[in-house]
């Protein structure tokens, strides 16, 4: 374990000197100016407005965070022939860990900036003194930690760089429809062969189903989220992530590098 | 210390590639024993499998066929290998670093999992390698040949008993490829076991102790540059390898 957290912290020392940490902290900031810009259009809603675009930011950043540190760099250390060098240290399943796990760290910090940026906005600008939006900074670490896990996994299928991009917003795009998907799917069943109707429901049990951690309408609206649903997600989370880097691992010590 | 005894031996280490072109045998039952304490280079010229069979003897390749053995121990594929120091062709450190938090990363990783290391031990190997003037430079402004010495250094770390170098002059001015030779014999001179790759006959010749040849895959000599040149009656190396390459591909 000590070797993973040498790694990770590794990784977000490199992360946190690397000329792309200030560029997203810049397109961070535009982007407050623009939520603020939209809220003035607004009549007698800013806040809503504000915290609307500031969702939209948080996820922007968060999915520029998982491709750009944490799928870049790697394939930049393998370009280096500088992975050769880690894995004749550690275990193929440490080193994956380790970026992991760097890489959450600089996820937590954009999306905590993010989230604070939008709280303070809101107050600052709206009147509403909402700590509740500390909760969409959880989701998105929920949401872009399972995405990052994916491009790992295709990485250690030998997926190049460029692929692999496109593959983890594809992935994400469509693991934003899944419920509605299965929806469609399963109304289609009914009218259709069971066996239709089972293979729908297991390819929705495979494929990453992000509806799960989008709670941004619920946040905004200021409901509250049922403890069952809380738990269900989180737990959903756990699961797939521990499954996607289980089989990252694995078949990254089956390969040749 | 046994210098008759073998620290790494590979048995019939071979590695068949599937390409569009058909089956490409990179590597043909290597058959070689390192000596301890000795430097061993293994020349062959481009695309010969050395680097295959570098790869195959740390673990990244799983071989078609053989195995490797590291201290009486049969090495797996996919696992680390403590106690091997290992540079890498091309290598490029992390440039985001600082020369002193990168090598100092490499000892972390090298060492005991339970036990820290120590600052004097980073700047003796920065010190082994000349670079103890430069600890806080970031490595994105180091010059080719200060790279390659830190990851010499990277390659020492953990006090390796053996080291296992890809090419690592290649790259290199004049200069940066004496001064990395130098620092080989210095290891050498510890009781480190040196076995590496490189195309360069001159550096061999002054390294080493026993070279073998690869050609198309397969070893075709091994022994010392004397009996090599012996074995085409040549008067140097040079001639000796484009010999015994004409006669690989005849």
């Amino acid at each position: 374990m000590r070797y993973v957290l040498t790694i990770s912290l590794v990784a977000l020392k490199e992360s946190l000197r690397n000329r792309l940490f200030v560029g997203l902290l810049i397109f961070l900031g535009l982007f407050f100016i623009f939520s603020v810009y939209i809220s003035t259009l607004s009549l007698g809603t800013p806040a809503r407005f504000i915290q609307n675009t500031g969702m939209l930011g948080i996820s922007l950043v968060c999915l520029a965070v998982a491709i750009l540190f944490g799928l870049f760099s790697i394939y930049q250390e393998k370009e280096r022939n500088e992975l050769y060098v880690l894995l004749n240290r550690v275990s193929r399943s440490s080193y994956l860990l380790g970026r992991f796990l760097g890489t959450t760290y600089i996820l937590v910090l954009f999306a905590f900036f993010a989230g604070a940026g939008i709280f303070f906005l809101t107050w600052w600008l709206g009147g509403k003194y909402d700590p509740d939006l500390f909760w969409a900074v959880y989701w998105a670490v929920l949401e872009f930690t399972m995405l990052m896990g994916l491009g790992l996994l295709f990485y250690s299928m030998g997926v190049g760089f460029t692929l692999n991009s496109l593959m983890v917003l594809g992935v994400y795009v469509v693991g934003h429809s899944m419920n509605e998907a299965i929806q469609s799917f399963i109304g289609l069943g009914q009218f259709g062969s069971p066996v239709h109707l089972a293979l729908v429901k297991t390819i929705s049990i495979i494929f990453p189903n992000f509806d799960m951690f989008d709670f941004r309408l619920a946040i905004v609206h200021g409901e509250a989220i049922p403890l069952g649903r809380f738990a269900l997600s989180t737990i959903y989370w756990f699961f797939y992530l521990a499954a996607i880097l289980t089989a990252g691992s694995v078949i990254m010590n089956r390969k040749d590098i | 210390m046994n210098q008759d005894a073998y620290i790494i031996e590979t048995k019939k280490l071979s590695k068949t590639y599937k390409s569009k072109e058909g089956r490409i045998e990179a590597l043909k039952n290597l058959d070689l024993r390192v000596k301890t304490g000795e430097i061993l280079g293994l020349l062959g010229p481009n695309g010969a499998g050395k680097t295959t069979g570098v790869k195959l003897i740390m673990g990244f390749m799983s071989p078609t066929e053989g195995e490797v053995i590291f201290q009486d121990r049969k090495l797996l594929v996919g696992q680390p290998r403590r106690g091997i120091g290992y540079l890498p062709e091309s290598f490029r450190p992390n440039p985001n670093l600082t020369v002193f938090e990168y090598v100092k990363f490499q000892c972390d990783l090298a060492g005991d999992a339970h036990k820290r290391v120590k600052r004097e031990e980073v700047e003796e190997l920065l010190g082994l390698v000349g670079m103890s003037r430069f600890p806080r430079r970031k490595i994105s402004d180091l010059s080719k040949g200060m790279g390659q010495r830190v990851g010499l250094a990277q390659a020492f770390a953990g006090d390796p008993e053996l080291l296992i170098l890809d090419e690592p002059t290649s790259g290199l001015d004049p200069i940066g490829k004496s001064e990395v030779i130098e620092v080989l014999l210095e290891m050498k001179n510890r009781g480190k076991t040196i076995f590496f790759c490189s195309h360069i006959l001159s550096e061999v010749e002054r390294l080493c102790d026993r070279i073998g040849i690869l050609v198309e895959g397969q070893l075709r000599f091994l022994g010392t540059s004397q009996e090599f040149k012996e074995k085409w009656k040549a008067a140097d190396l040079d001639e000796g390898f484009k010999l015994e390459a004409q006669c690989a591909t005849s």
